[in-house]
Order: structure tokens, then C-alpha cells, then sequence
């Protein structure tokens, strides 16, 4: 049975104020569609529970919008509204894509961006590709803002580098407009569907076809979403051909191997992301013949 | 939107107006929850209850100690376990003033097990020296059927072909978690139950209570689905209310949660099944021995007419000279397998219609060519020995074909191998043949008989009793038509009655996909006594032969001299005017079934469903990703009384064999159960259905059903895999020899058929 108070602050501040009065018993929420299972299975993150923290009364919480180049999305950008945007179709096809892909309608129109996000999810949609995008999270806390890049924002599953008096404003990043993107999902089935894996790709090739700038994120690869950094020097300040996509998507995997170990899963993963970095390769880049 | 072929029942049900049991209120109500076992073997040394009686809103807690009549027969579940066989069964139930407080106070209720020993494999369970569930040993049935030698079989044979298989265990997973009321009432109690199987589970809780059958009655609210689930499992949560509702007094409300509904509910059958097939270089099948163990789980339940069904129809629709089957259920510390949509046909049908698959890929014969050259035909004799009449295969295969173009798609799929050498999406396809007999057979349980009654009133109006089931197939609708067809009504002047077991005779359990063939017939009957009634009456207004009368369109007449006619109310007020009735009581029984138990062999059942699935996968040899992209599936039907509705059967059976084919797959280790929700254990969702499917309608009448109808609830979920699979083995050149055909399964057949190929 689900017995908490509801508190719904009118201001980030009087949200955040709250959250420090009441550390380790209060939970911002969002859509609610990982918290309310989480409760429902009686998780263990949520035992000294007493306090939900409705955020949907905040105005600096939504709304994507695209200034001097740097796109901004509000935390409570649901899914939906992510995937239909016109901002993002234009300068980050690639969250749109990957928002497009999680749950069903139901969970993508109540579901946000900053909840996954706040849930730390391994298997998230689009934590990889804020990772690949290069960005930001703005958050707040009682003593103002700071922003974490989204590459040290899961410090493992589960678990984020907010303080628990902190909450996520939004997220923003440089455009990508003018880059190539990709984002690869794959599910056990065609929808309703956690990421077995994913890969998110932004790169861009010079007027001579060199990779000047590569960002490669698979999903549920790592402990936590991150870049694969072996590849994208392997991939950086080269013409891409076929041998050299080989070696990239291999060297992803052994990354794979290297961090994360042996797994029972491994047999299938190693040869699996190997496939998918060289699909999202193949699709991102213009090869050299 | 025809209202003429529209459903009975689909009004209330879009309109938001049929009841379900939840929607049921009653006053003072009180709600259960039930206090379930840990381990997957103990004993119960006590229960403690006084912290949850102590807790507020709890009024009772009930147990073993308090059945007035027995807890259940021998080696079957108990209403409440004293030795839980499985993690999860139900030692006890708080009874509490409302829901959460009864589920709040489960957590108070402090059991003192003594942990037995437990074995979680049918291979573990029939070694010597293993922990026994039962106190007769853990072979729970054991069922050989066949004829000829199969030894001689295999010496005539030029090639021996051995495979082995695995099936795996599956959820109903109806859309309605299963839910009771008990009500007490004057030296009586009714319990509201949404089962397939009204008059079962009137007699388990009579049983339990120590009542006689007339002091209960079961009332069948609007139901939620049940593929088979909404059986046993019900009769038992029906009892436990029951027992509480005779304690207090009050109306007992008891409702299992998904996770509950997973965690003690009945499954599907897994199956390890060992295929020996020798055949000749002409593809000629010279004989077929089968052995299956099957994981009967803590309980007996239907494993036997399961069993029986399975080893019956093992050997598939072929010709086989020589065949022998030999089956083994054993008893496992896992929860109990029971009766599920196929009832012992989905584990046979994918192992069969794969191995034969594999013999004319080893042939290197087409295997549409192999089908037809080896499938059953009219008078042909079956494996069991049973001489088969009606036979329509040739007719579903061709049909099948018309559509899907066979040929013309597996060079297609073929090309499109060669064009993607390595790790891009090709294209492969499969088929299945399917045969499964209608109703219990010979081998089943008890005898098959129905009956159904019709009243007809003064003005007209119609009311049909009946205690069959409408699980939301459509059945109800069915007994409608027969109605119609046979005395020629309108379908507005029809209701048929909601059931309870005190006013509707016993037309048996919707099951065994039996309603059409056996509850049909009786409503035929039923109407045919009415129709005669009246014949008497018409020939002798009309002065015509009454033999040579026709019921259509609510007039009765001559078709040589039709507008020379009577009208149907006329007859019925007439009846009436004569102080005569013009009711109708229709009784079936499946007579005539010459089969020898002890040997398996003989008439198996009076009637067969036909059809055949053609699929059309694209496999990523990448991922082991699979797309089902075409899908043709074909039942002959012997007589649509609904077109649109039959079509709509076939749909179901097709994402449901589907789920089976590639997703769905109860987690079970150690006896404990993993994936306990739709999150985890996953069914196919609508995305998943194929793009292009062809649900094709064959109607060869049966000399059995009424107006030759054959069943098909049942048969549309039975093919469905094996054709998959066989697609997937087209694409990728290795076959996945154990369901589902899931991502990593199908990668490693891909990466082996890269192998193969070299």
C-alpha cells in the first residue's frame, strides 16, 4: 500500500528546500513510470520512504529550446513530447530516436527525460545518447546551480552524482545539426521493450572525409552508459574504411570484456555490440572505397 | 459493422457495462490474502497467528485445520497446504475488513516450516533415492501409445534421423488475474467465479465445504480470458473463500495480483522430448519412436488426459508404417502444470513438425514436397492405429499455398541469403501441419457429454441455458447461431441465461476445444426438439409432409411453395394454445470410441481439426533478432457459423503461438520463480504481430459437429511455433531445438549455420 505524503513545491527553491529537510525520506518524482514499480516491488531504495516530491508544477522544468547553438531540454520533457519535436529532429535526431523507442505510448507520455535519467538506469534509452551528445546537466541544489556532464552522472546502477537535496533542472548541449548521428536499439521484441543494448554515434567527417570529432556511447555495455573511448581513438583523425570499422566495433567490445569482465552473457554480447558499433559505423560515416 | 453477425455480448463489453467479478459489490464484504510458503518443500509445524489477528481490520485467519469437508483428493493441491510442494502455495488466508489490511497482516502471520528436501527436475525427481512428493513415487503418469515395430521400422530404413527438443513452461497470462466472492447464503453458498468451468469448480468447493451439489451454486460473471487457466486454480481460490465466508458469516472477497496470479497459478507443461525417425532415401517414413518426460510439477491435476492427448498426437498427421511413443510426467518441486490453450499438443506439434522438417532438409527435399508426400489422407490409418475420416490437409495445404506462394518465397528467401552472406537480415520460411482431436477422446477423463436447454417464450423470445462458459471466444454467440440455423429465428429474439449452476444444466467445462463439436450439438438437439413440435403443427396447417419443411427468415414452409407459409410466432402461440410447451432440452454424448488404454491404440477420438502454418522470418544473423514478416494460417473449420469471428480466433492463436515461438518463458530456478510480471515474462504485443497475416477459413464438414463444425479455439495456437522455427532454420541453416527461439538462442543457430555453410 502506498502511504506517502504528497508535497508539490511552486519553486525549485522551495522544492530543493524541502529535500534537505528531509534527507534520505523524500523522493522527487516525475512520471512516475520506474518509481511506482520500484515501490510496487517494494525496492529497497525507497524503505525510509515518506515523502514524494511532485515536480510537475515548475515551468524551468520543461519546455526544449535550441539558443546560440546550445539545445536546452527541461528535465520533465516527457518521451513523447521528445520524440515529436521539432527542435530535436532538427539538432538531436538521435534523443528523439532513442525517446521514440522506450516503453510504449503510455510510458513515453508520462515518462521524462529527467527521471530516467534520476533512475540510473544501465538499460536506459537516453542516457547513451546524452553521453554521445557531450552533454550537460544542470542542477540544482540549496545552495544554487552547478552543472555535471552526463558522463559522471551515473556513478553506478542505480545510482547518480545528485546530492539528495539536488534535482535535475535539464539537460543541454551543442547542437549536432551538422554531424551524422545513429541510434541503435536492441530489444528482445518490437516494442514494450528494455534495451538488450543500444549504441549512440555523433560524428562528423572533414571536406577530405577525416573523423574530426566521434563520440561513440553503447548501452548496456558497460557498467554504467559511457563513451567507448578505445574505439574513438582508434576512429579519431582517420578516413574510415571497411578494416578500420572492424577494428573500431571490436575494440568496443573488448572494452566490453576488459571493464566489465567474463559474464554469462558475454558469449552472446562480445560478438552482438560488435555488429551493432559496425552497423552504426557503417550508417554514420561516408566510407572511403 | 453488421449487426447481424455481431457478437451477443460485445454491446456490454464496449460499452463499459458487463460485470466483472471485481465490479461485483457486496455489502459487509471481507477480503483475504493469502499467506503463501517460501520454500519449495516443507511442512507446516505451526501457524502463529495472534500479531495479524491482533492487527486492525483482521477478523479471521483460516488454514487447513478449518475445512469442514476435505482439503482436496488424493495427490491433488490442497485448498490449504500442510505440505507446500511449491514456492508460493497457500498455507493460510487473513481475512481483514479491507484489502491492504488483510495484505498488510500476511506479513504477521509467523509459519514455523520444517524444510523438506525438494527436487526441481523431472530427470532429478525419478532417480532412486530422490525426495518423494507423493507417497506412491514421483512418476506422476506414464502412457505409451503406438502400432506396429518400430524396430523392424528402423531396420527397413535407410536412414535414422535422432533429435531432441525442449519446450518450455508458459503463462496464460490472462488480461483478468484470477478473483472470487464467496457470498453465504440460508444453508447455502454462492460463489461468483470467472471460470472456464463452472460445474468443476462447484464440485471442488462442495468438497470442501462438505455440502451437497445443490447447496452450492457457482455463478459465472463476465470473464477476463482464461486459456485454460481459470480451472482448477479457481476452484481452488473459490474454496478458500468459501471456507472463510462459511466462518464469518460475511461475503469473502479474495483476489490474486499478477505476481500471485504467476506465482501459485497452474502452467503449461515443459516438455524434453527425444525424436528417432527412420525414413527411406525416397522420404518414405518407415518409423517413428518418441520419448517424452514431461514436469508434472508438485501436483496431479489434468496431467493425464494432457498427457494422453500428447503421446496420442505425438507422431503428427503422418504415415508411418510403425510408431511408438512412450510418455512420462514426473512430480517436481515446481509449481503444477495443468491444462493450457493446446492441452498437450504445442509441445508435440513444434517437436514433430520440426523433426520432420529436418528430415527433408537431411533429404534435401523441399519440405512442402515432404508434407505432402507423407501427410494422412482420407482412410489413411494414424499413428495410434485409428482409421481417419474428413481429412482436409490436402485442402488446407493447397489454400495455404494460394496464398502464401510457397515457392515463389522460399526461392525469394533463398536469394536473399545469397545477396547477404555473413551478418546482414535474411529471409527464411517454414511450415506446419496440424491435426488435434476434438473434445476429451477416448483417452480422456470421464465421459464427454453435454447438455443445453432452451426456453421458448409466449412472444417469441428465446432463453438458452447453458453452463458453458463464455471465456471470450465467442462461444455464447456460437449456440446463438445453431439456434438460428436450426430453427430458422431471428438472432434478437435470443438471451442466453448468465450462469449458475442451479438454474442451467451441466453442458461440461469450456475446454478440450469441445464446445463447438460436443455443447453444439446439444443446443442442436435441443433446437431440433422445438423445430419438431412445431413441424407437427405447420404440416398440418400448411398440409405438407412435415419432413419436407424449411425454418428460415421466422417462416416455416414448403421450398417448393414458399410463399405458402406459417410463421414462427404463429407456431409458438399455437404450442401455447394447445396447453403445450415449447421448450427444448438437447443432450450430447460422444458415443462409439473403440481405443485399448493399455496399448494406445485404436479410435482416439471421434473428430480431428486440420491446418497448416506457413511463416516468413527475417532473421538478423547479427543479433538473432527475428521478425516475423508473413504469416498464413489456415483451419478448416467444417462451418463457419461466423466468418469474421473465426478470423479473429485464428488472429489470437497466431500472437500466442507467436509469444511461445520467440519470448515467452517462465523463469523457474530452484523452484523459484524469476519473471512475475509482464515486465519480465514477455508476450507478444501487437508490434510483434506480422505485418502481412492471412487467417484463411476452411470449410470441409465433419460427419460429428453440428452442421459439420469442428472445433478451433484450441488449434490456432498449436502450429504456430513449429513453422516459425522452421522459417528461422530456413534462414540461418540450424534449427533451435528448444522454445522460445529467443535472441540468444537463434545468434548461436545463426553463427553455426555460418559454419555449416562454411
Amino acid at each position: 500500500m502506498l502511504r506517502y505524503d504528497y508535497v508539490r513545491p511552486a519553486s525549485v527553491e522551495e522544492a530543493c528546500a524541502f529535500l534537505l529537510k528531509t534527507p534520505g525520506r523524500s523522493c522527487p518524482i516525475a512520471g512516475c513510470t520506474d518509481f511506482l514499480v520500484q515501490v510496487r516491488e517494494k525496492s529497497a531504495r525507497w524503505k525510509d520512504l515518506q515523502y514524494v516530491v511532485d515536480l510537475s508544477a515548475l515551468p524551468e522544468l520543461s519546455g526544449i529550446r535550441v539558443e546560440d547553438g546550445i539545445v536546452h531540454v527541461g528535465a520533465m520533457t516527457t518521451h513523447s513530447a521528445a520524440e515529436h519535436s521539432p527542435v530535436l529532429a532538427e539538432h538531436a535526431p538521435l534523443l528523439a530516436a532513442a525517446c521514440a523507442s522506450v516503453g510504449s505510448p503510455q510510458i513515453r507520455n508520462r515518462g521524462t527525460i529527467g527521471g530516467a535519467v534520476a533512475n540510473a538506469s544501465p538499460a536506459s534509452d537516453p542516457m547513451p545518447v546524452l553521453i554521445a551528445l557531450e552533454a550537460n546537466a544542470l542542477v540544482q541544489g540549496p545552495n544554487g546551480q552547478r552543472t555535471i556532464p552526463m558522463s559522471d552522472m551515473i556513478v553506478k546502477p542505480g545510482k547518480t552524482a545528485l546530492a539528495p537535496d539536488e534535482i535535475i533542472l535539464g539537460f543541454s548541449f551543442p547542437s549536432v545539426a551538422h554531424m551524422r548521428t545513429v541510434f541503435l536499439k536492441l530489444g528482445r521484441r518490437k516494442a514494450l521493450s528494455i534495451s538488450r543494448m543500444n549504441v549512440s554515434l555523433v560524428v562528423h567527417q572533414d571536406a577530405e572525409g577525416v573523423i574530426d570529432h566521434v563520440a561513440l556511447a553503447p548501452g548496456c555495455v558497460f557498467a554504467a552508459p559511457d563513451r567507448a573511448r578505445k574505439a574513438e581513438a582508434l576512429l579519431l583523425g582517420r578516413r574510415p574504411d571497411a578494416a578500420l570499422i572492424d577494428d573500431a566495433a571490436k575494440a568496443v567490445a573488448d572494452e566490453m570484456i576488459e571493464r566489465t569482465g567474463v559474464r554469462w552473457s558475454t558469449e552472446y554480447k562480445q560478438p552482438v555490440i560488435t555488429a551493432l558499433v559496425r552497423r552504426a559505423l557503417e550508417n554514420g560515416t561516408e566510407v572511403a572505397e | 459493422m453488421g449487426q447481424k453477425n455481431q457478437r451477443i455480448d460485445v454491446l456490454e463489453k464496449v460499452l463499459g457495462k458487463a460485470k466483472y467479478v471485481n465490479d461485483l459489490k457486496f455489502p459487509d464484504v471481507l477480503h483475504g490474502a493469502v499467506v503463501r510458503c517460501p520454500h519449495p518443500h516443507a511442512k507446516v509445524i505451526s501457524i502463529d497467528a495472534s500479531a495479524a489477528l491482533a492487527a486492525e481490520g483482521v477478523v479471521t485467519i483460516v488454514s487447513a485445520k478449518d475445512i469442514p469437508g476435505i482439503p482436496c483428493q488424493p495427490t491433488h493441491k490442497p485448498i490449504f497446504a500442510v505440505e507446500p510442494k511449491y514456492m508460493g502455495e497457500g498455507v493460510a488466508m487473513v481475512v481483514a475488513g479491507t484489502l491492504e489490511q488483510a495484505r498488510e497482516a500476511v506479513r504477521l502471520v509467523q509459519v514455523d516450516y520444517e524444510v523438506l528436501p525438494a527436487v526441481t527436475t523431472p530427470e532429478e525427481a525419478l532417480k532412486p533415492g530422490a525426495p518423494l512428493l507423493h507417497p506412491n513415487g514421483n512418476v506422476l503418469c506414464h502412457y505409451q501409445t503406438g502400432k506396429g515395430d518400430v524396430e523392424a521400422g528402423f531396420a527397413e530404413a535407410d536412414h535414422i534421423l535422432v533429435r531432441e527438443y525442449d519446450t518450455q513452461r508458459q503463462e496464460h497470462m490472462p488480461i483478468e488475474p484470477e478473483a472470487v466472492v464467496a457470498v453465504p447464503e440460508f444453508q447455502s453458498m454462492v460463489v461468483y467465479a470467472p471460470t472456464n468451468s463452472a460445474y468443476n469448480v462447484r464440485q471442488t468447493v462442495c468438497e470442501t465445504l462438505g455440502l451437497p451439489e445443490n447447496r452450492v451454486s457457482l455463478r459465472i460473471p463476465t470473464i477476463g480470458g482464461s486459456f485454460g487457466g481459470k480451472n482448477y486454480d479457481l476452484a481452488v481460490m473459490s474454496s478458500r473463500a468459501a471456507v472463510a465466508a462459511t466462518i464469518t458469516g460475511r461475503p469473502v472477497r479474495l483476489v490474486c495480483t499478477r505476481e500471485e496470479s504467476i506465482l501459485e497459478g497452474t502452467k503449461r507443461h515443459p516438455y524434453h522430448c527425444r525424436y528417432q525417425v527412420g525414413y527411406k532415401d525416397d522420404g518414405t517414413l518407415t518409423a517413428i519412436q518418441v520419448t517424452i518426460l514431461g514436469d508434472g510439477g508438485a501436483y496431479t491435476s489434468k496431467s493425464h488426459p494432457v498427457a494422453t492427448r500428447s503421446a496420442i498426437e505425438s507422431c503428427g498427421p503422418y504415415v508411418v508404417p510403425n510408431a511408438h511413443t512412450d510418455l512420462t510426467f514426473a512430480y517436481t518441486n515446481n509449481l503444477y502444470s495443468d491444462s493450457m490453450r493446446g492441452f498437450g499438443s504445442p509441445q508435440v506439434d513444434f517437436s514433430c513438425e520440426v523433426v520432420m522438417d529436418e528430415v527433408a532438409r537431411e533429404l534435401g527435399m523441399d519440405p512442402m514436397e515432404f508434407r505432402r508426400k507423407n501427410h494422412i489422407r482420407e482412410n489413411d490409418v494414424s499413428a495410434v492405429g485409428q482409421t481417419m475420416t474428413c481429412v482436409s490437409l490436402g485442402k488446407c495445404l493447397a489454400r495455404a499455398d494460394e496464398d502464401f506462394h510457397w515457392a515463389d518465397r522460399r526461392e525469394a528467401a533463398k536469394a536473399s541469403r545469397a545477396r547477404r552472406r555473413g551478418l546482414g537480415k535474411v529471409r527464411g520460411v517454414g511450415m506446419a501441419l496440424l491435426h488435434r482431436g476434438e473434445a476429451f477422446g477416448a483417452a480422456g477423463q470421464g465421459l464427454d457429454t453435454s447438455a443445453v436447454s432452451m426456453l421458448t417464450n409466449w412472444d417469441g423470445s428465446i432463453v438458452i441455458l447453458t453452463s458453458v462458459s463464455e471465456v471470450g471466444m465467442g462461444c455464447h454467440t456460437m449456440l446463438v447461431n445453431v439456434l438460428c440455423e436450426t430453427l430458422g429465428v431471428h438472432r434478437d429474439r435470443i438471451v442466453v441465461c448468465p450462469v449458475d449452476t442451479n438454474y442451467v444444466p451441466n453442458s461440461g467445462a469450456t475446454v478440450a476445444t469441445r464446445t463447438t463439436v460436443v455443447v453444439g450439438n446439444a443446443m442442436k438437439n435441443a433446437a431440433q426438439q422445438v423445430r419438431d413440435k412445431m413441424s407437427v403443427i405447420a404440416a398440418k396447417e400448411l398440409g405438407v409432409p412435415a419432413g419436407r419443411l424449411e425454418f428460415k427468415d421466422e417462416k416455416i414452409y414448403d421450398p417448393a411453395d414458399p410463399e405458402h407459409f406459417v410463421t414462427y410466432l404463429h407456431l409458438v402461440q399455437e404450442i401455447h394454445a394447445q396447453g403445450q410447451n415449447a421448450y427444448g432440452h438437447g443432450w450430447y454424448t460422444v458415443t462409439g470410441l473403440k481405443y485399448d488404454r493399455a496399448n494406445g491404440n485404436g479410435e482416439a477420438y471421434q473428430s480431428y481439426a486440420y491446418g497448416v502454418c506457413m511463416a516468413e522470418v527475417e532473421v538478423d544473423l547479427a543479433t538473432g533478432q527475428v521478425s516475423v514478416e508473413k504469416f498464413t494460417a489456415v483451419h478448416d473449420v467444417g462451418h463457419a457459423f461466423d466468418k469474421e469471428e473465426v478470423k479473429g480466433q485464428i488472429d489470437g492463436g497466431v500472437s500466442m503461438g507467436l509469444g511461445y515461438a520467440l519470448y515467452e518463458d517462465l523463469a523457474i530456478k530452484d523452484g523459484e520463480i524469476r519473471n512475475r510480471n509482464f515486465d519480465r515474462y514477455l508476450i507478444a504485443t501487437a508490434m510483434d504481430m506480422p505485418e502481412d497475416l492471412s487467417p484463411i477459413v476452411v470449410e470441409e464438414p465433419t460427419n460429428t459437429g453440428p452442421y459439420g463444425a469442428r472445433g478451433l479455439g484450441e488449434p490456432t495456437a498449436c502450429a504456430v511455433a513449429p513453422a516459425i522455427v522452421n522459417a528461422i532454420a530456413d534462414a540461418t541453416g540450424c534449427y533451435v531445438r528448444s522454445l522460445p527461439a529467443d535472441l540468444e538462442k537463434v545468434l548461436k543457430a545463426a553463427r553455426s549455420g555460418i559454419e555449416d555453410r562454411g
